[in-house]
């Protein structure tokens, strides 16, 4: 059970941090900094829709309730469905110079259990997106470099290949990624597998909320499996002013209102 | 006068206003069915679980409860398992009421989780489930690093057990009448939670009452012919404890142990006669489980569980009048532990192997898992497989199996006429 939830986390970072590896002008790395840079919210409160599709057009649906502040350093989550997952909570708590905290409360089992924060390459929630899909990615354990420029509909970008470097484990050789010129958001992205093979592409859309461009919504394919994943952010609210002392293992046990 | 109904009016309806109430549960009927001659098993199970939960500001009232059926007589039974009020202040949270407490790292066998009794009609299930709610004040203080729990129960609870249930193969004839209630009813518990590196720790302390009972006294008559009249009571026992969580590379390692030392109260129901003699114990065992987890590129998660328990002193022995008596007749009873797991009751030394994982999008969830009998020969096989075509249902297929060594003492060869094959539907809502 912990193994389909211990991916999860990190939805929101996507918004901010997938984006972080690229941008304008010159080099691939100095386009990564200028995303990096970019202004984010000092917390996040979301609800989102996920929907699995297999390769029969079978599909199934999941939803849940998550805050985060300091950029996603700190996010907790809620389950809502399906319904047997109902009250299932995740509490994640990155550290610099430590491993990460991941802390699951199980219902069923009124317990909280703490799980694995190592096996980035694990799916989450059995969707198309792992755990490092969703991770924010450090400016200096990736090489970056620079492609010809393209249009995805119409919208001018940047496209830079990141390659993680020897300081990062990673489940894929290098990723191709997409940004819109006038917005700094990553559009599109190419992974490959340990086999240098193309095994996702991810179509993202972004929100401006306040002053920030948000990811609204990520269309993730498995080329591999044919089969895909739709996360929708439904309802999304910034700088509310979520306290750092909702990060506790208490507020596991209550689903919020 | 009027002034304060209208206020007291407009606080309860802000309150309803910004309350929440959830509703939800699971309906779950099955039927159990013997693999030797495809007989019906006639044990009560949980049809419905409903969970209703109420909430304001820093508030909770929760309850949990159950509807228990029993196919066979078609009688059920109402259960209220779970009903306290939750408070949440800045520094922690207090809970008071009836409620189930989960202490431990390892998963399903706890050593240290001895707050709550068991429930042996459940102890093949996993998770609160097999726990029975008791009447306790909780109150847990975090702080950044380590959190601090202290339980007090103030009423002495004992296990659940299935008594002359035909269909279990473990459960006593009849439920043997207790002469020597607690004295102390009062139990208390402690946890401390603290974080090192990249580890968890924890330790824990408890006190309180044995929840199965065990012989304090008996008659023995001079006429060999004559019965023999055993008097039953619950040892007083003290638990310190410890667990661990840590990651190594893709592995990770569970860890718990327990400590506990127990002894039989002093008695005040002094009988005269030649033939009264009083057992006086104190006994200090151990249980321990050591868990390695690891899961595969395909989400399947096995994991390896080594469980075990040993006698490290043991002090038993029968007094006349106060004063040791010994006879070739009158040998002391086994020890056997009134707190801790009840597996330990099957073997000292096992292993337990699972694997779960699920298929096709969530679809279908599969699980098995092997104990095996470190000890002598001796096995429990559980399979069990579930199928979800509609999103909140489930069917679920499951199949048990357990195999002894041929002697009529031993735990696992009493079960072999309960392995069974189950099939079920559950419905959450």
């Amino acid at each position: 059970m912990d193994k389909k939830y211990s991916i999860f986390f990190v939805i929101n970072t996507l918004a901010i941090c997938v984006s972080a590896s690229l941008v304008y002008g010159q080099t691939g790395r100095e386009i990564a900094i200028m995303v990096d840079e970019l202004p984010s919210p000092n917390d996040l409160s979301n609800e989102s829709t996920m929907v699995l599709t297999n390769s029969k057009g079978k599909s199934r649906t999941n939803k849940m309730i998550s805050k985060s502040v300091d950029g996603n350093k700190k996010q907790i989550t809620w389950f809502i469905e399906p319904k047997d997952d109902r009250g299932v909570a995740f509490l994640k708590i990155e550290h610099d110079n430590k491993d990460d905290e991941m802390r699951m409360w199980l219902p069923d089992f009124k317990k909280i259990r703490r799980i694995s924060s190592k096996r980035r390459g694990d799916s989450f929630m059995a969707s198309d997106l792992s755990y490092e899909d969703l991770a924010s990615r450090e400016i200096d354990k990736y090489i970056y470099k620079r492609k010809e420029d393209a249009k995805i509909d119409g919208v001018d970008c940047f496209v830079v290949e990141v390659r993680p470097s020897d300081k990062v484990e990673s489940s894929y050789t290098k990723h191709l990624s997409w940004i819109n010129k006038s917005t700094l958001s990553v559009v599109k992205e190419e992974s490959f597998d340990k086999r240098g093979e193309l095994l996702k592409v991810k179509n993202f859309t972004h929100k401006k909320i306040k002053d920030y461009y948000i990811m609204s919504e990520i269309y993730v394919e498995n080329v591999q499996k044919n089969h895909s994943t739709k996360l929708t952010i439904d309802k999304m609210e910034v700088d509310l002013g979520v306290k750092a002392s909702l990060f506790q293992e208490k507020n596991l046990k209550r689903l919020p209102r | 006068m009027k002034g304060k109904k209208i206020t007291t009016t407009l606080f309860l309806a802000a309150g309803l206003v910004q309350a929440q109430i959830s509703v939800s549960g699971e309906i779950n009927p099955y039927v159990m069915k013997r693999t030797s001659n495809s007989s019906q098993i006639n044990l009560p199970f949980r049809l419905l679980s409903l969970d209703i939960g109420y909430s304001f500001e820093k508030f909770d009232i929760k309850s949990n409860s159950a509807i228990e059926y029993r196919i066979k007589t078609k009688k059920n039974q109402y259960d209220l398992r779970e009903l306290y009020f939750a408070f949440y202040p800045e520094w922690g949270e207090v809970r008071l009421g009836k409620q189930i407490h989960s202490w431990g790292a390892v998963d399903a066998i706890n050593p240290t989780n001895n707050l709550n009794p068991y429930d042996y009609y459940y102890m093949f299930k996993v998770g609160a489930g097999t726990k029975v709610g008791v009447l306790s004040l909780t109150s847990t203080y975090y702080s950044d690093g380590f959190q601090f729990e202290i339980i007090v129960n103030p009423y002495f609870n004992k296990n659940r057990i299935p008594y002359n249930e035909d269909d279990f193969p473990l459960a006593p004839d009849i439920e043997p009448e207790i002469r020597y209630s607690p004295k102390e009813e009062l139990e208390v518990g402690l946890k401390l939670q603290t974080t090192l590196s990249s580890s968890d720790i924890s330790f824990y302390y408890f006190s309180g009452n044995d929840r199965a009972p065990s012989i304090y006294s008996g008659m023995f008559p001079n006429d060999p012919s004559a019965d023999v009249r055993i008097d039953l009571g619950y040892r007083k026992t003290t638990m310190i404890g410890s667990d661990f969580v840590a990651f190594i590379g893709d592995f990770t390692i569970r860890g718990e142990g327990a400590l506990y030392n127990t002894k039989t109260s002093l008695i005040d129901i002094a009988e005269s006669g030649n033939n009264f003699l009083v057992f006086s114990e104190e006994v200090l065992y151990s249980q321990y489980v050591l868990q390695f987890e690891y899961t595969t590129a395909r989400d399947l998660t096995l994991s390896g569980q080594f469980i075990g328990s040993s006698i490290i002193m043991d002090d038993g022995k029968w007094l006349k009048d106060g004063k040791e008596y010994s006879s070739n007749s009158i040998i002391n009873p086994e020890f056997s532990p009134g707190m801790g797991t009840p597996f330990a009751m099957f073997t000292n030394k096992a292993l337990l192997v699972s694997s779960n994982g699920v298929l096709l999008d969530d679809q279908i969830e599969i699980q098995g898992s092997i104990m095996l009998n470190l000890e002598s020969s001796g096995s429990f096989l559980s399979l069990g497989l579930g199928y979800s075509p509609v999103l909140n249902w489930k069917l679920e297929l499951a199949a048990t199996q357990f195999a002894g060594n041929g002697k009529s003492q031993d735990p696992f060869t009493l079960m072999e006429n309960f392995s069974h094959i189950r099939t079920g539907l559950m419905y959450n809502f």
